[in-house]
């Protein structure tokens, strides 16, 4: 187990919460925390593959620990872009992630994504758009160095916000390139009030 | 608990604040300022936020000639907020503070507009707010206020449990009182830790400056302790 003692019981309250109210699965639930690492901490595979993308900027390191998972996320600026880089807890190639407007999302597809959340939601808002890309790691490799993105699959990750039994949470969605769900999760919220009062 | 952090941006607010209280002329007001904060969530986006504040100066004065030393206990503040959240990330607020200070009692009416942004690495909020201050022995005031605050993990992207983080703010409060404007500055660089996911502890300094427009400067300076938690 990754988490211990009181955080557990706070987050698993947290999340049976959610899972109750919601009355969907268990492991559609969000849940993250990200600690900054050293270079020293990140399994080799991943250094290799980050290293091999030449980035000009520095490269930061996060680990991610959710409640069953954990994994290797580099972060950097490349091209005026923000890049999330993610690796599995072995170093293994997951996926790469480029921060974007929702405005910039092809028109088709917004169409789609639109017409799916307003089907499950009376409003929503989108707070955070990216674009994702997936593939062999040598394809994405050559997709990171020259841009072109031929040979690996774009997907969308959004996170919405929602009004929902009167209270405002968040969804993550994952769609593909036509705008079709690949996965979904609410993701837990967590508390602010130090910073609002 | 390992800390990475902005080490040049923080050093820079901090030396921004030293610059500030170096250049403090010529009244000053060395304090503690302790606070409770309770905050629980209702149906309907409601929240409540109750917060119990103590002020208690240590020393004053009119530069160094006339420092008057030792411990004073000046007032303590009972406020209560009812918040609406009116979309995911702004709040609407209405609250009232009940102020005891020596014999006489304040009354005080709050109204407050929030909208808090997450950035990569950082929360930003900003804070629009007007309050009416009532009291018996003194004239109405009337005050217009700005605050801009931001969270910083000194660890990963979010502030999470056992984890510690730089807050910092800025306000800047409007009053008017018995047809007197006063233009009054706050500046209060904290260090916070989020013990669990329902408390935080923070400390730091809650710089105050104003009267600079019309006199001498009145300069206080407390050393800031607040406690949430979240019911």
């Amino acid at each position: 187990m990754i988490y211990n003692g009181f955080d557990k019981i706070i987050i698993v309250c947290a999340v049976a919460l959610l899972s109750a109210e919601s009355q969907k699965a268990f492991a559609q639930v969000k849940f993250e925390k990200e600690i900054r690492v050293d270079r020293a901490e990140v399994p080799d595979s991943a250094l290799m593959f980050i290293d091999s993308c030449d980035f000009k900027k520095k490269v930061k390191w996060y680990k991610e620990i959710g409640l069953d998972t954990l994994s290797y996320e580099a972060k950097v600026k490349h091209s005026k872009k923000r890049y999330s880089i993610e690796f599995s807890a072995d170093g293994s190639l997951e996926d790469v992630e480029i921060d974007m407007k929702s405005k910039h999302l092809p028109s088709k597809t917004m169409r789609n994504i639109d017409s799916t959340l307003c089907s499950k939601f009376e409003d929503y808002s989108i707070v955070k758009t990216q674009v994702q890309f997936v593939g062999e790691t040598q394809q994405v490799l050559n997709f990171i160095k020259s841009n072109v993105d031929t040979a690996v699959d774009k997907n969308y990750e959004l996170v919405i916000a929602v009004k929902e039994d009167h209270a405002y949470v968040k969804y993550e969605y994952l769609f593909d390139a036509e705008g079709s769900i690949i996965h979904w999760a609410k993701i837990v919220i967590k508390n602010e009030d130090y910073i609002e009062y | 608990m390992r800390i990475i952090l902005n080490t040049r941006r923080i050093a820079l607010l901090s030396l921004t604040l030293v610059s500030l209280v170096a250049h403090a002329q010529p009244s000053y007001e060395f304090g503690i300022l302790p606070s409770i904060n309770l905050n629980t969530s209702l149906p309907h986006n409601f929240k409540l936020n109750f917060k119990l504040e103590s002020r208690q100066s240590i020393r004053s004065g009119l530069g160094a000639a006339s420092d008057i030393e030792g411990y004073d206990y000046i007032l303590t503040d009972f406020t209560t907020i009812a918040a609406k959240q009116i979309a995911y990330n702004k709040t609407l607020a209405l609250g009232y503070l009940f102020r005891l200070r020596d014999e006489q009692i304040v009354h005080r009416s709050i109204q407050q507009f929030i909208v808090t942004q997450s950035f990569t690495g950082f929360k930003f909020s900003q804070r629009f707010a007007a309050d009416q201050t009532f009291s018996p022995t003194e004239d109405f005031e009337f005050r217009l206020r700005y605050r801009l605050a931001a969270a910083i993990p000194f660890s990963g992207l979010s502030v999470d449990p056992k984890e510690l983080y730089f807050k910092i703010s800025n306000e800047y409060l409007n009053s008017l009182k018995s047809g007197r404007y006063d233009l009054e500055i706050r500046l209060l660089p904290f260090v916070g830790y989020k013990v669990s996911e329902l408390s935080e502890l923070e400390m730091g300094i809650d710089y105050r400056i104003n009267q600079f427009l019309h006199s001498p400067a009145q300069n206080r300076i407390w050393l800031g302790m607040n406690w949430y938690w979240a019911l």
